[in-house]
């Protein structure tokens, strides 16, 4: 259990410096793919609703803090993607047995998560910084932010799902006494 | 229940302690900007993973080159061709203006003809473009875009622009055959070609012919030892009367060429050997002036 937060721990701050230093050097546009949101979506599946709510604070208090933005702003979005992909993925007693335990979702549906998750993200950051009253032309939003992003996302996605899941391997998080009660 | 209710309570309150985290960085973010708590995360943030950042760069630097240098070499080919495509385009635009300067030279020397020559006032005149070039040294003949529906008949002058600033245009031939829309002109330099001509300034007069050893030039025949032709004169047509009332098929006064050489073959012979140059050159005829003299 220690093991796995060092290991999320670390992949927060590698995913964070590349995210920031390496990805915008490498991509054609002004937008950067997500990496932390892959991490969040993949704790989420992999760990369940704590550890990708957790996980989702420390990367989005970690962005902003690397970028001098509004702190708590992603990490508000990205505790809710986490949340929102973990207990859409949370196991119900019609769906388990007394002693199974789910499995996580196949790697295309993970794919699937992850860039829904980045479009629920990219277009609550775009609501967010209308509220905020420093919002850019829809237009410009849509064509230059989110779409590239989602794109770029998705590309990441592609190379970082499989990492990720051979870092944390799947776990059952089966209340082992709950069932036993039941 | 799958989940236990111990646990339903501790991922509450993770979830509602997070939750109030980040809605109080928010509004600290908003109250003190940079400064206070929030900027000393900030920067402190910043102090870790800088140098994590730098070493990140460093690392992936020789991979973002690679990725540059091949987006480069894509965005320069993607360039070239375009650049290329460019070039073709203003080359193409280029052989089109420098065409039209030369027409517009060309016409513009036939309009100082008009305007000039005794000849073109005397008698209506056509425009017309040529159409087919001579074939080969033998036929000297060239096509005009111009037909009897233009008032064109044979034997009809046709003048050219000049090359020589002296004469705006000069005799390129004589119509020799017509159509409704077309008409062949035969050159000065068809070896069946002759015309009656004089040197201006003198009163040496004879009959203009290709010279049969140097293509490319004429022979002015028949001018007397007498006349005192120079090399340099200028040599138009005669347009000769005859007392039974022959006339020369040429109107008199249409530049011919210049005189290149004057000599004497032969101490006996009684007329001088000349050399003419025609005004016009022959072989690259584009615009050409048709006289109406028979027609029209």
């Amino acid at each position: 259990m220690i093991l796995d937060w060092v290991k999320i721990a670390l992949a927060v701050l590698l995913l964070a410096v590349l995210q920031l230093s390496a990805m915008p050097q490498l991509t054609p546009s002004s937008a950067t793919p997500d990496l932390l949101l892959i991490l969040v979506v993949a704790v989420a599946m992999l760990r369940g609703v704590e550890a990708a709510v957790i996980t989702g604070f420390a990367a989005g208090v970690l962005l902003d803090a690397m970028t001098m933005g509004t702190m708590g702003l992603s990490s508000l979005l990205y505790m809710g993607a986490g949340a929102g992909v973990a207990l859409r993925l949370e196991p119900s007693e019609q769906a388990l047995g007394p002693v199974g335990s789910p499995l996580p979702p196949r790697p295309a549906l993970q794919f699937v998560y992850v860039v829904a998750a980045t479009a629920a993200v990219q277009v609550g950051l775009a609501l967010a910084h209308v509220l905020l009253g420093d919002s850019y032309p829809a237009r410009y939003e849509l064509a230059s932010v989110i779409v590239p992003t989602l794109i770029q996302t998705a590309v990441a996605a592609l190379v970082l799902l499989p990492l990720l899941r051979r870092l944390l391997p799947y776990r059952p998080r089966i209340d082992v006494s709950a069932i036993a009660t039941a | 229940m799958l989940i236990g209710k111990n646990r339903h309570l501790r991922r509450r309150a993770v979830i509602g302690l997070l939750l109030a985290a980040s809605l109080t960085l928010l509004t600290l973010s908003f109250r003190q900007g940079s400064q206070g708590a929030i900027g000393a995360i900030q920067r402190g943030a910043l102090a870790v993973t800088a140098p994590l950042s730098t070493a990140t760069t460093r690392v992936t630097q020789p991979f973002v080159d690679a990725w540059n240098w091949a987006g480069g070499l894509y965005d320069a080919r993607s360039e070239n061709v375009k650049l290329k495509r460019e070039l073709e385009q203003a080359r193409a635009t280029n052989v089109t203006l420098q065409q039209a300067l030369d027409d517009n030279a060309q016409l513009q020397k036939l309009l100082k003809f008009t305007q000039n020559s005794q000849v073109a006032s005397q008698y209506p005149y056509v425009g017309a473009t040529v159409i087919t070039q001579p074939g080969n040294a033998y036929s000297q003949t060239i096509t005009l875009n111009v037909g009897s529906s233009a008032g064109i008949a044979v034997n009809d002058p046709v003048v050219a622009p000049a090359g020589d600033s002296t004469v705006f245009a000069g005799l390129v031939g004589r119509v020799s055959a017509v159509t409704g829309s077309a008409c062949h002109v035969e050159l000065l330099l068809d070896p069946d070609y002759a015309a009656s001509a004089r040197v201006l300034t003198t009163t040496g007069r004879g009959i203009v012919l290709p010279n049969s050893s140097d293509p490319g030039v004429l022979a002015l025949q028949g001018v007397s030892q007498d006349e005192a032709v120079k090399t340099g004169g200028v040599v138009v047509t005669a347009g000769i009367q005859s007392r039974q009332g022959l006339q020369s098929l040429l109107p008199p006064g249409i530049p011919i060429g210049q005189i290149t050489s004057v000599s004497q073959s032969d101490l006996t012979a009684t007329s001088k050997t000349i050399q003419v140059t025609p005004f016009v050159d022959l072989q690259s005829l584009d615009h050409v002036l048709v006289l109406k003299v028979h027609g029209g």
